[in-house]
């Protein structure tokens, strides 16, 4: 009995610890962005400072963060498009046919999934240039929209429909498209919304590609906008600062909306 | 007419017709640009003038060449110290995220938030906390130490980097663990109170044999994104002061799209390709069981 209670005073005490520590950039970042330079590193983080939203306001006139924020939702809704239908599709062959081709088709995803997009950017820009899509949306957009994870989630929950369901509608003369639309697809609703918030967030945070094919101002997503502004105006740490929360809200809105699957994405996406 | 072009292509034919188009942008976007990218490693190519064929020459100037073996050590370095920490915490979060009952969703919510967050809003957040005046050094001068100079000097800047790694994936390796614990069946646990097993007897005869392959999980999973950061380093220091994070995708990157050495930097590529592809294979390999 006591040990339990020693268990739990334990667990108590590093969670309030561990959370203190996990917030406490956070509400230092939210804190800063409403200060002037000044202000930052004199104040303590619980002092409001003097700038109101003066910060946001003055750093959306300097760079067009609307802009940015659209080209971030048009990239990122693409990716979670091509990634659900691909996934899909591809997670059911996987799932229910039997197919002479099947093990090597399983094993050109499985090497995929081991192919780092920081070993490939090179000849991925060659690619991208070769099709004349440098500074362009499909260039921004087509190269990384599809996660392989994909795959993985929608095989895994269509594996767990029973076949009889598959088969009777087949001797019914359902068509596969039919089939595919009208038993199989209902029954992975939950998997696709798992599949298209971490798609979704892993859009959103991609840097490293974007970088790399855009150099026209106006194709930045919010990511690349965000870090130019840093190094543009790297002293003006109250407007960095409010760049960075704004950047941040969309997805701590979405995060606090689908909690549950993002949770079950992240877990997802490690075990596969 | 659907009838008719359904029996003509068969089930197995319509089983490969959904494959093909998933398979068909993985090898345009994954498969080509890895085989290209051996190809390049094998010329000297600056964008302007035709390739030129060198053999293994850039793989040989590999033992020499002082950029890539500072960045190499410079990755190792900032991956080891990573790890370790990183496994610990999340796993002792888990732990006591599975402690607590009712206010376990409110803990979890809180404690993910660095996932959830935006990698660049991380780093800029976290350059200005390293800032020499600046929340971090505040703090070191309340508990009586010195102030450091994180970002501006090369003994200290990697560490910076490191520290906001633990912060940042922690809550990540955390969230795994806990799906670890929270499939544990309970009969383990019963049959040790049965036995009368004390707290520490539990943990080592029950918890650590049956979180094994989550432990080997997060340990793969830790090493690959550690190998993969680019982020951070490009953002926070630009791989400086004097290129001392300037960790192996930074190396890639500025060697490529700076100094336009596609063959040098396609041969880092290879090299780092298959560090990832050989502890990628390692985690399927421990995984095997999990498949069907």
């Amino acid at each position: 009995m006591t040990e339990r209670l020693f268990h739990r005073l334990a667990a108590w005490s590093l969670l309030a610890f561990a959370t203190f520590l996990t917030l406490y950039p956070v509400a230092w970042m939210l804190s800063a962005s409403l200060k002037s330079s000044g202000e930052i590193f004199t104040t303590s983080t619980f002092h409001l400072g003097s700038r109101g939203f003066g910060n946001y306001l003055s750093a959306f006139g300097e760079r067009p963060f609307f802009i940015y924020l659209l080209n971030s939702v048009a990239a990122a809704s693409v990716s979670v498009i091509i990634t659900v239908v691909l996934g899909v599709l591809a997670g059911y062959s996987f799932a229910k046919f039997r197919y002479r081709l099947a093990p090597l088709f399983w094993l050109v995803v499985l090497i995929s999934v081991m192919i780092p997009l920081e070993a490939i950017v090179i000849p991925l820009f060659l690619e991208v240039h070769a099709f004349g899509w440098t500074n362009t949306y499909a260039g921004l957009i087509l190269p990384t929209a599809f996660n392989v994870v994909g795959i993985f989630i929608f095989r895994q929950a269509i594996i767990s429909i029973p076949d009889a369901y598959i088969e009777a509608a087949r001797i019914d003369g359902a068509s596969e498209l039919k089939i595919l639309r009208l038993v199989v697809l209902p029954m992975v609703l939950p998997s696709a919304v798992v599949v298209a918030v971490l798609t979704f967030n892993l859009a959103w945070n991609s840097y490293l590609w974007p970088l790399i094919v855009t150099s026209d101002d106006l194709m930045r997503t919010l990511p690349l906008g965000m870090a130019a502004f840093q190094a543009g105006f790297d002293t003006k740490y109250g407007e960095v600062m409010a760049v960075s929360v704004f950047g941040a809200l969309p997805t701590a809105v979405f995060f606090l909306m689908l909690q549950r699957y993002f949770v079950e994405g992240a877990v997802a996406s490690g075990v596969k | 007419m659907r009838i008719g072009f359904n029996a003509r292509l068969g089930v197995a034919g319509w089983g490969i017709a959904f494959a093909v188009p998933a398979l068909v942008y993985i090898m345009l976007f994954q498969l080509y640009p890895i085989l290209f990218s051996f190809y390049i490693s094998l010329h000297d190519y600056d964008l302007l003038s035709d390739p030129v064929f060198v053999g293994f020459k850039h793989f040989a100037n590999l033992a020499s060449d002082r950029a890539f073996l500072a960045s190499a050590r410079i990755t190792i370095f900032y991956v080891a110290y990573t790890i370790g920490p990183v496994l610990l915490l999340s796993f002792a979060i888990a732990w006591a995220l599975t402690r607590v009952q009712l206010s376990r969703p409110y803990w979890q919510t809180l404690l993910f938030i660095p996932s959830v967050l935006p990698i660049v809003s991380v780093a800029l957040v976290w350059k200005l906390m390293f800032n020499f005046p600046g929340p971090i050094n505040a703090t070191l001068r309340g508990l009586g130490f010195d102030p450091l100079p994180w970002l501006t000097y090369g003994a200290y800047a990697p560490w910076a980097l490191v520290i906001m790694s633990w912060w940042h994936a922690t809550s990540y390796y955390m969230i795994i663990f806990l799906a670890g614990f929270l499939s544990i069946p309970k009969d383990y646990y019963e049959a040790a109170a049965i036995d009368g097993a004390s707290g520490l007897q539990v943990l080592r005869f029950v918890t650590l044999p049956a979180m094994r392959p989550t432990i080997a999980l997060v340990l793969v999973l830790s090493t690959v994104n550690g190998l993969k950061t680019f982020a951070f380093q490009q953002i926070v220091t630009d791989g400086g002061p004097a290129s001392a994070t300037q960790i192996m995708t930074l190396l890639i990157y500025k060697t490529s799209f700076s100094y336009l050495d596609m063959g040098r930097a396609s041969t880092y590529s290879v090299v780092l390709f298959i560090g990832i592809f050989a502890i990628s294979l390692l985690q399927i390999w421990l995984m095997r069981d999990r498949h069907d």
